[in-house]
């Protein structure tokens, strides 16, 4: 088993609140729903305030300085043929948008793990799970890139992104990787805002991981 | 009669959901039943058990009471069962037809089509005069996947079509459920196979996840203009 980061710097661009019953936390709900089902209209409009806060210098540069190339997370289970890839989707919107040079979907899910969204706290796959069920295959590069972005639609304890890294960094050893999901989960009470461009940071430990914020 | 294309009824569509979309709907009824409330396909064998008919009444009540449009194939045993029980509860209904919407497969049903055309929606690709083919019944599944949020599968044989709709469900990322009786029983193959795939297992203790993956709708603010 490879090492794990004991702490990951990730960034995301919206708040989801899981549990709230509100107005806006209702309004996130529906639009993470909107993400995971591909809503190609809400994700441009997802990419385009990517874009927008890069192109203010905001709090979401440092993740896509350099034209990185962008890699999806694979989903919880393996991909039926031809099927949808939200992560993907994303990507491919982020690189229309400008944000990225190119999408590179190199990691592959083999075997499917639980969704993380839907199990008790205890049952969600860790980063150990996310590695040996996940590998990595497509084409080969022409050139190495420089950076790389590991792009996710939720995160919630950041579990996959953890788990995800050491394939990225065995292949390709050297290249600066940086995370980004568009959601964040906020798992208590309501939220005011949906839009909250952030840098966090997920606490790898032995017994659980801790995502602030 | 009136037509519309699956952009008009559905919105913006990405191309996974384009890919095997038709290009044009004929419907008949309530086009609002495509607006308000979540859509969750309960499908299954023609030949269905006493108990998988039993399952399928009593999954159609559970979203029956939390507001959610019961669509089926109208074809005998389970899709019968989801319509009936969705009409008799006070629910809604949507039939997608592997026929076109001038005649009726199974023929016994030509009163059922005729009562969720004249109140709730009936909806088929098939131009008025195609005549009946066995091989447009798959593809009326994978639109019947396409018009749907959810699909459950309540009780298949290994040849079902509502198998092909439970694959089409997974490539367009809807979610997938099958009933937990199918998933134990080890002389079927296809409920594994689907299942390694992201299919779920529907049980008293998972309905509720279930109802929860579901989209929002009916409050158009919810909807229409999400304001980030």
């Amino acid at each position: 088993m490879p090492q794990f980061p004991s702490e990951l710097p990730y960034w995301a661009l919206l708040r989801y609140a899981v549990r709230g019953q509100g107005d806006v936390s209702r309004k996130s709900n529906a639009a993470c729903k909107k993400i995971k089902r591909g809503d190609s209209g809400y994700i441009a409009r997802v990419a385009e305030r990517v874009r927008e806060n890069i192109a203010m210098g905001g709090v979401l540069s440092p993740c896509f300085a350099g034209r990185p190339f962008l890699v999806p997370a694979p989903r919880s289970a393996p991909l039926v043929k031809g099927g949808l890839w939200p992560a993907a989707e994303i990507c491919r919107a982020l690189v229309s948008a400008g944000i990225g040079a190119e999408v590179l979907p190199c990691l592959e899910r083999w075997k499917r793990v639980t969704k993380a969204a839907t199990a008790p706290a205890q049952e969600r796959p860790t980063p150990e799970l996310h590695y040996e069920t996940v590998r990595v295959g497509g084409r080969v590069l022409a050139s190495h890139p420089d950076a790389l972005v590991l792009v996710d639609d939720v995160v919630t304890r950041g579990a996959t992104l953890v788990g995800l890294i050491p394939h990225l960094e065995e292949a390709f050893p050297g290249v600066d990787i940086r995370c980004f999901a568009v959601c964040r989960t906020v798992s208590e009470g309501d939220i005011a805002e949906i839009l909250d461009p952030v840098e966090g940071r997920i606490h790898g430990g032995p017994e659980r991981l801790r995502r602030a914020p | 009669m009136f037509t519309a294309t699956p952009t008009d009824l559905l919105g913006s569509l990405n191309a996974v959901e384009l890919k095997h979309a038709p290009p044009v709907l004929y419907l008949e009824g309530r086009r609002d039943l495509l607006e308000v409330g979540a859509r969750v396909a309960v499908v299954g064998s023609r030949k269905a058990s006493e108990m998988g008919l039993a399952r399928a009444r009593k999954l159609t009540i559970k979203l029956v009471e939390h507001g959610v449009v019961v669509v089926s194939g109208l074809a005998a045993g389970i899709d019968t069962a989801a319509h009936t029980t969705a009409i008799a509860r006070g629910g809604a209904t949507i039939a997608v037809l592997g026929t076109p919407l001038d005649r009726t497969y199974p023929a016994d049903n030509a009163g059922l089509q005729r009562k969720i055309g004249e109140e709730h929606l009936i909806v088929s690709q098939f131009c008025p005069g195609t005549a009946i083919r066995p091989q447009n019944f798959p593809i009326r599944n994978r639109t019947m996947a396409l018009l749907s949020d959810a699909t459950v599968i309540v009780e298949a044989a290994e040849k079902s079509g509502a198998i092909s709709q439970g694959w089409e469900a997974l490539r367009l990322g809807r979610e997938l459920y099958i009933m937990q009786a199918v998933v134990l029983d080890k002389s079927l193959s296809w409920p594994a196979d689907l299942i390694g795939y992201g299919a779920q297992v529907l049980s008293d203790q998972t309905l509720d996840q279930l109802l929860d993956s579901l989209p929002l709708r009916g409050a158009p603010m919810l909807d229409a203009a999400i304001p980030f």
